[in-house]
């Protein structure tokens, strides 16, 4: 037998893992044969050097910096209680919940981008997840700490500052006010701003409920039909339509199905933030919706469908900046609202029907419209839990608005009325892939 | 608020003392009953071990505390669904394995950012200088052979490849068994042996003086 075929009986030998025959095969060899007499030596000396190192003595708070850490961490999740409905499904038996959840600050965002343009492989294992946003509680504000996935039985990932996949259960989860609710609340605070007298509450008030009422029953309600309600368009009318859209959202999610619409609500949830450039998708606020209704009463609002409102904000800032272009000084407001930037970064969902199918027409739209792709999963044979990541997209700006449009309608406006399809979604759900569009600085 | 209630209450229920020590399984049942105590019991008991293999995956003490502690962390959040199929040491050495895994990928990455070649001479105000290499054979402080073979020893684990490194740690030091390896470590026994073998030749290679 040579050396090399002893190799083997050796490590076994030293493992003490041979039998006897075999053991006293080895002792044999090593008597005639010095190599291996050497090697087995040696490695048995490897092995007590090894087995030898002394142990480091633990840091003497180590049980208290634990304890601090779990406290902390506990902290985290007994406050998080917001929920906020995002992508949205009313399954007949829960009664409710889908959700949004929420997160922190500006610098967290960072982490955000992170966790989406990075983890994403990593968070979205499961099928039945459903993006969030995390967010604690904060007296009558959210703060937003994270992004990640929420399950059906509540419990919730995302990845936390340091970047470690957090997981655990938001057990303190509570379904987020009624969309009226939040619309009288809203009410009474500007009311108490002073910036409107009750009656004018009241109105509105009464404008909304028959608002949400439509909206329930899934009936195409325009901006414009807001618009033509109102006289004379005020800041807080320009709300109301904003709400509007959102109980169309909610007509559509008690219809029991799941909708991909559940994204206009993000758009309050972005609105309120729009001040801050870093989480802003272009949502316009308010105020800014205001000017531009000024300056092109019933320019807008082509859409129909319920839960666009996304598109239909999008769509109004183009047709405004068309507008603001065209006509100049005339329009003051209108040039203002073109002035606005469109955002670095700006998310799409697009629901999917069929992953190989719909990829390669998602991937057409972004070559014809002049956009690049940076990064997506390489083709439809990815395996299953790499199939949805988000697909970023670069593209110049001046191709943005075209490009943002066509994406939000893919699938929706095609497939939105057919009962199948929104059956299909409903069993599939969440079945959307994120396109996240970064605008290119056309000075490069 | 409710919740520091609960905590509160939790922290109340102590572990009733005996002679004998409790076993990792009381003390979990202890723990998931509500007692606080328990888990702080838990640490102590494992401190120690985690502690170590942390420090020989990662070979400095700052990173091996941050993932000793982190594991306890995990534990305590995720005691609930432990189900105890392995037993607890089995399971929190999968932890910790797998939290130094990452850890060692950002070390490595905050290293590349820091390297610098020992080519790169030092600029100093006065003109240049060689960075110097301390010649550490002659130094009369480091006479305690013990200690200097502990250091060759714990280099040379830091050599070889992470995943040697941990069968070598698991196997050698904490004296664990092949099945209980390929539970932590997530693979096969066949390839625990392989990457053992490959592991041994090569820390000879590093060893080779002290052999």
């Amino acid at each position: 037998m040579s050396c090399k075929e002893f190799e083997p009986l050796l490590q076994g030998y030293l493992e003490g893992e041979l039998s006897n025959e075999e053991r006293e095969m080895v002792e044999k060899h090593i008597e005639d044969c010095k190599a291996c007499r050497k090697e087995l030596d040696e490695l048995k000396r490897v092995v007590e050097l090894v087995s030898s190192l002394e142990e480091a003595p633990v840091p003497r708070d180590f049980l208290q910096e634990v304890r601090a850490k779990v406290e902390e961490r506990q902290a985290i999740w007994q406050r998080i209680r917001v929920i906020w409905a995002r992508p949205l499904r009313l399954g007949h038996s829960f009664g409710i919940l889908a959700i949004t959840v929420v997160f922190l600050g500006f610098f967290v965002w960072m982490n955000v981008r992170e966790l989406v343009t990075k983890h994403d492989d990593q968070l979205s294992r499961e099928d039945k997840q459903r993006p969030v946003t995390i967010a604690l509680d904060r007296e009558e504000t959210e703060e937003e700490i994270g992004e990640g996935y929420m399950y059906k039985d509540k419990t919730a990932r995302f990845k936390d500052h340091d970047g470690s996949l957090e997981e655990g259960t938001v057990d303190t989860v509570r379904i987020a006010k009624s969309e009226e609710e939040r619309f009288l609340d809203n009410s009474i605070a500007l009311e108490k701003s002073g910036r409107k007298t009750g009656s004018e509450a009241a109105q509105e008030k009464e404008v909304f409920s028959r608002q949400s009422h439509r909206g329930r029953d899934e009936e195409a309600v325009t901006t414009t039909d807001v618009i033509t309600d109102g006289k004379e368009l005020t800041e807080t009318q320009t709300e109301i339509q904003s709400r509007d859209v959102i109980a169309k959202d909610k007509g559509v999610k008690e219809e029991g199905g799941y909708t991909n619409d559940g994204y206009s609500n993000i758009v309050i949830a972005n609105g309120k933030k729009a001040t801050s450039p870093s989480v802003g998708k272009g949502i316009l606020t308010a105020k800014e919706e205001d000017k531009e209704k000024d300056s092109q009463p019933g320019a807008s609002a082509d859409e129909d469908t319920a839960g666009e409102s996304v598109l239909k904000e999008r769509d109004e800032l183009e047709d405004t900046a068309k507008l603001g272009a065209a006509a100049d000084s005339g329009m003051g407001a209108a040039a203002k609202v073109a002035e606005k930037p469109i955002p670095k970064e700006t998310r799409i969902y697009v629901p999917i029907e069929n992953y190989t199918e719909d990829l390669k027409r998602v991937n057409e739209i972004i070559k014809r419209e002049k956009g690049t792709v940076a990064y997506s999963a390489k083709d439809s044979r990815v395996k299953e839990d790499e199939k949805y990541q988000p697909i970023i997209v670069r593209v110049d700006e001046k191709y943005f608005n075209s490009l943002y449009k066509n994406l939000s309608t893919y699938n929706r406006k095609t497939q939105k009325n057919t009962a199948q399809f929104q059956k299909k979604l409903a069993v599939t759900s969440p079945q959307t892939i994120t396109v996240i569009i970064v605008i290119e600085d056309s000075a490069k | 608020m409710t919740v520091s209630k609960e905590t509160d209450i939790k922290r109340v229920v102590q572990v009733p003392e005996r002679e004998s020590s409790y076993t990792d399984g009381e003390l979990i049942r202890l723990f998931l009953d509500g007692s606080e105590e328990a888990f702080n019991r838990l640490v102590l008991a494992h401190q120690k071990k985690a502690y170590n293999i942390a420090f020989k995956f990662l070979g400095n003490h700052e990173d091996a505390n941050e993932v000793a502690q982190d594991a306890f962390v995990r534990v305590y959040r995720n005691l609930h669904k432990f189900r105890g199929h392995s037993s607890f040491q089995t399971w929190l050495y999968r932890i910790i394995v797998n939290l130094a895994r990452n850890r060692y990928r950002k070390m490595k990455r905050r290293k590349e950012d820091k390297k610098v070649s020992l080519d790169n001479p030092l600029t100093y105000e006065d003109g240049e200088s060689n960075r110097e290499i301390p010649d550490e054979t002659f130094n009369p402080e480091r006479s305690m052979r013990s200690k200097e073979i502990q250091e060759q020893v714990e280099g040379a684990l830091e050599q070889i490849a992470p995943e040697h490194r941990q069968v070598v740690v698991l196997r050698h030091i904490e004296g664990l068994s092949y099945t209980e390896m390929s539970e932590i470590l997530g693979c096969a026994e066949g390839t625990i042996k392989s990457r053992l073998h490959r592991a041994r030749q090569e820390l000879r290679e590093h060893l080779r003086e002290l052999l």
